[in-house]
């Protein structure tokens, strides 16, 4: 009996708590309890459970971990709500250049353009038939994509605010739309679950990529090899040669549909999302480099990541987490307000993007409204510490 | 003789095949997944519509392209902005340059428009930076002091003022979004009878309930679906019950 207590114990020890840097206080208590009793001065006690070689290794691994403390973010609030829309806000860009607009593309056909700085509306772009999925603004060229699930892709100018070219060739819905940083081609992808790659110019589709199961969320386009990344409702994200046509790699880590990715400003790599798992990868070779804390957040729909290594992930239910992108750790969980007249089921966050500068957040929601977010200002790392650091070796950066 | 009638309840396209066959049970060997409608449309005949599941929610395993198909015609239509010979593209100039230029042509706004508009607070920017300039220069050394100090507090207030026009502006817009989404009626609802649709789920009620929670606050009326608004529900009142 009493073997059978000690060998439960020393599983739920060896399982649950042996990992963690700080321990419930409950369990603290009596473990302090313990050493003041018998007289043993250990501090460390956390590591008792292990022996040997393969023991050491891993105490070493987490005293490594613990060690890479998190660099601090101030924590963010709502700063301003606007509303103005009539149906779902799906997609927001930032104009890149000047960072003094910004345009969101929604669910009521409609593309409006807002000043950055006051949240005012500068102008209403309809032309499209159905809702509006996502939007790129281009930073070479004065011109505009977005792409809708009336199957077409519009190029707007942004000179004359006028639609002045339609890519057609999907045979469904477009999901999404990036414009590629050094050549004159677009990438978009959709429900037909192919990547197209277009010629700005000449309208026509260059390329088609055929490799996914299942809907395309997400691409992307990097400037160099993989030139294109998609992600898909197939659970995978492929990183594709576009001069071959073929995927280079497949990353098949996710168990869920992956609704998002995001590229790093500065760093070489890329992020993903799926319920519950956010996870980046070093980008040329696609290898993993981080679990992110991610174990509770649910669905999440967008990801972003600004220059000083923030990584917001948008959650289906309203849920905004604020990762540290290097050691994947969550130090702020908040929820967004639905705007008053909505329902509360109309919490949700649909898209999300970071502006030039990375110090505001600007997402689109459910309950049709645009929120714009903000570092509290006289937040200190004393304090506003945010969310304890509890590595896990699961969680690691390789 | 039982004539079928196969149709793929695509949204655009609408194709029926017809087939004789005499029972049902080939259908099935046919069309496993088939949904079978069985019409009497006339005495001679029975019509079995079929209605199969359209294959556009399948990806798209080959490439397909509309054009390379054989008795593909492409239409006729041109559009007025895509005519085959528009392959120009534009290219932004330097930032720059179209900065600077700006500047020259607006004195009053701020010359780092860049990192203003980039900085935490654009709500904070301040007045004319020329005037500042030259009021300083034109004072004295030792009043210098004393006359900043009552340059900035007429300086803050000033900003104050601007910021709070700026707040009455932005709930004005606000109210004006709001109000074209919907246009309130107050005190109606009590006078009217109740009729039987505000009994159910999706009735009046829930609208009515939730607006009185908003009334409290200085956002009365605003409703955020355009189908729950008083005036949507006025309308329905008035022309399609």
């Amino acid at each position: 009996m009493n073997s059978a207590d000690d060998l439960y114990r020393e599983l739920r020890w060896n399982n649950q708590f042996q990992v963690m840097g700080t321990l419930p206080r409950n369990l603290q208590q009596v473990i302090d309890e313990r050493t003041r009793g018998s007289g043993a001065g250990t501090t460390v006690v956390a590591y008792d459970g292990r022996s040997g070689e393969e023991g050491q290794a891993a105490v070493q691994r987490y005293q490594q971990l613990v060690a890479q403390k998190p660099q601090w973010h101030a924590p963010w609030r709502l700063s301003k709500v606007i509303n103005g829309h009539l149906g779902w806000v799906r997609c927001v860009a930032v104009e890149p250049v000047d960072n003094e607009w910004f345009v969101t593309g929604s669910n009521d056909t409609t593309l409006k353009v807002w000043d950055l700085a006051s949240g005012k509306l500068k102008l209403t772009l309809s032309g499209h038939t159905m809702g509006v999925r996502d939007v790129a603004v281009s930073e070479r060229h004065p011109y505009m994509f977005s792409a809708s699930e009336d199957k077409l892709v519009k190029c707007w100018d942004l000179e004359k605010n006028t639609a002045i070219r339609d890519y057609y060739g999907h045979l469904s819905g477009v999901h999404t739309v990036d414009i590629h940083p050094t050549l004159d081609l677009i990438a978009t992808g959709g429900r037909d679950a192919v990547v197209k790659l277009w010629d700005i110019r000449t309208r026509k589709a260059v390329k088609t990529l055929v490799g996914h199961k299942a809907p395309i969320t997400k691409v992307k386009c990097t400037p160099v090899d993989p030139q294109v990344v998609s992600s898909s409702t197939d659970t995978t994200v492929r990183l594709w040669d576009i001069v071959a046509g073929k995927s280079m790699k497949v990353l098949t880590h996710h168990k869920r549909a992956v609704r998002s990715i995001a590229l790093h400003p500065g760093e070489f790599s890329l992020a993903s999302a799926c319920t519950d798992d956010v996870r980046s990868w070093r980008l040329p070779e696609g290898s993993l480099l981080t679990n992110f804390q991610s174990q509770s957040t649910g669905v999440i729909n967008t990801l972003s990541i600004n220059d000083d290594n923030v990584m917001f992930a948008g959650g289906d239910n309203g849920v905004l987490s604020f990762y540290e992108y290097k050691s994947g750790h969550l130090y702020q969980q908040t929820s967004t307000q639905e705007v008053r007249g909505s329902l509360e089921s109309e919490r949700g966050v649909l898209t999300s993007t970071f502006d030039a500068t990375g110090l505001r957040l600007i997402t689109g929601e459910v309950d049709k409204s645009i929120k714009i977010w903000r570092h509290v200002e006289d937040a200190t790392e004393e304090n506003q510490p945010g969310l304890p650091w509890n590595p896990n070796l699961s969680g690691q950066r390789f | 003789m039982i004539r079928v009638a196969l149709q793929r309840t695509d949204t655009y396209k609408r194709s029926y095949m017809y087939a004789n066959v005499k029972l049902y049970t080939h259908i099935y060997f046919f069309f496993p997944s088939a949904l079978l409608i069985v019409e009497a449309t006339s005495t001679r005949q029975n019509t079995v519509r079929i209605a199969t599941m359209t294959t556009s929610h399948r990806p798209q395993l080959e490439a397909r392209s509309g054009a390379k198909a054989a008795n593909y015609v492409p239409t006729s239509t041109e559009h007025a902005r895509l005519l085959p010979g528009h392959k120009t593209v534009k290219y932004r100039s330097s930032n720059r340059a179209k900065l600077e230029s700006k500047s020259k042509n607006d004195p009053r706004s701020p010359k780092e428009t860049h990192s203003v508009s980039n900085s935490v607070d654009s709500d904070e920017e301040s007045g004319d930076p020329e005037a500042e300039a030259d009021g300083l220069l034109d004072e004295e050394e030792e009043d210098s002091e004393d006359e900043d100090s009552e340059d900035e507090k007429e300086q803050f207030r000033q900003e104050l003022i601007r910021l709070r026009q700026r707040q009455a502006n932005i709930t004005d817009n606000k109210q004006r979004t709001s109000t074209r989404i919907n246009t309130d009626a107050e005190g109606e609802s009590d006078t009217k009878k109740a009729g039987w649709r505000s009994k159910t789920v999706f009735g009046r009620k829930k609208s009515n309930s939730s607006n009185k929670k908003v009334t409290k606050t200085e956002n009365a009326g605003y409703v955020n679906n355009m189908t729950k608004s008083n005036y949507h529900q006025n309308f329905l009142d008035k022309y399609v019950k």
